[in-house]
């Protein structure tokens, strides 16, 4: 009964924050390796996400979303994975900017900063919504004349 | 707590950390641009270029970066005739070093956005995360 | 069942049972619909469930666990069912006050 977590537009809205953290990080790992020789930027893979937002619509409410991917020791000597599950959440795809330079390095800083403008501006934009749709939950539950 | 936008932070700081060492490397450059060999014949300054190298960090979690340490710029060095130069060889050319103070220039500039770039990634995912927490007050 | 709720939700347990004996609940053919007890039931039901979720991400945020954006957004969500539940169950029990007070 009237639980966020059930409705499709709540889990919806959290994966899409959640793509959007990630997508945070591979670009800011694209901009850490701006000088790093060979360095091809890699970025989120929408066709996925997109994919993976239907189906959840598709299943209605309740719909369980993106689960992180555990990290497997491959071998016996490596360290067990933190135990926080960082796996990584959405697909990535290598996505070179429009240059590249001569030591293989294909990140452009301007073109870095583009997504990270889009980023920040798609995350605080779901933030508010997410906000406002519990905002009208609440609205509705209020008696009336309250 | 771990969070993809910490690590975001913690990728960007590795990255502010080595265009540090990328600058100082110019600076060092520049500041013996003009420098000549020691003895008659000799070697002057070798430019130095830092060598960057990325890894993954498990703490962070995320593909950090690291300058690893700085490697000798092959390029020849400039020749300039001047025979009552104490460092003049036996054709009376003197070398002086391989620093181009104009590419220095342009390569401290190129480290200077790449900070900004890397600063501008923390202060958004800062924003960022604060945003999130802000979901708790309303 | 998490301390959250544990003493009211025994209460509002006790409460159901009172109101399903009185109110006909399941078994009365007349009712159309489910009677008070049943909708106090539910409503208590989603009270503890969202506690408990609740308790757990802020639970896991204290550990150290957890993503910043799940646990928010569950203690988020937590709350919103928690005021919608509570307003339903407020108005359950106006109601059946309100027929308790009609004179028969």
């Amino acid at each position: 009964m009237a639980d966020p977590t059930q409705m499709s537009v709540f889990s919806l809205m959290k994966a899409r924050l959640q793509m959007l953290g990630e997508r945070q990080k591979v670009i800011a790992q694209n901009v850490a390796n701006v000088s790093t020789p060979g360095y091809v930027p890699s970025d989120i893979n929408q066709e996925a996400f997109s994919a993976t937002l239907q189906r959840m619509a598709g299943h209605g409410s309740g719909a369980a979303g993106p689960s992180r991917t555990a990290m497997v020791a491959t071998q016996a000597g490596h360290m067990a994975p933190p135990a926080s599950g960082g796996g990584a959440l959405m697909a990535t795809k290598k996505s070179p900017d429009s240059e590249t330079t001569l030591d293989g390095n294909a990140v452009v800083v301007e073109e870095q900063m583009m997504k990270i403008a889009e980023t920040r501006m798609d995350f605080e934009t779901m933030v508010g919504l997410y906000q406002k749709s519990l905002g009208l939950l609440r609205m509705a539950s209020r008696a009336p004349g309250r | 707590m771990s969070s993809d936008l910490m690590s975001a932070m913690g990728a960007a700081a590795t990255g502010l950390r080595a265009q540090t060492v990328r600058i100082r490397i110019s600076a060092e450059n520049l500041a013996n641009a003009d420098t000549t060999a020691a003895t008659p014949g000799g070697d002057p300054y070798r430019r130095k270029a830092p060598v960057f190298r990325t890894f993954y960090d498990r703490e962070i979690g995320a593909n950090t970066v690291k300058v690893t340490g700085s490697r000798e710029d092959k390029s020849p060095f400039q020749e300039k005739y001047d025979p009552s130069h104490p460092a003049a060889d036996e054709r009376g050319y003197v070398k002086t070093s391989n620093v181009s103070s104009l590419i220095e220039m342009a390569d401290l500039r190129e480290a200077q956005r790449a900070y900004e770039a890397n600063l501008n990634v923390i202060e958004s995912s800062r924003a960022m995360m604060l945003g999130v927490v802000a979901l708790l007050k309303a | 069942m998490s301390d959250l709720g544990l003493s009211a939700v025994k209460a509002y347990g006790g409460v159901a049972q009172t109101l399903g004996g009185m109110a006909g609940g399941k078994e009365s053919g007349g009712v159309s619909g489910p009677g008070f007890g049943d909708l106090l039931n539910t409503a208590v039901g989603s009270l503890s469930s969202a506690g408990n979720a609740a308790e757990t991400a802020v639970t896991n945020a204290a550990m150290g666990r957890g993503d910043l954006v799940d646990v928010v957004t569950a203690v988020a969500a937590a709350e919103a069912t928690m005021e919608t539940v509570i307003a339903v169950r407020d108005e359950v029990i106006k109601a059946y006050q309100e027929i308790m007070r009609m004179p028969i």
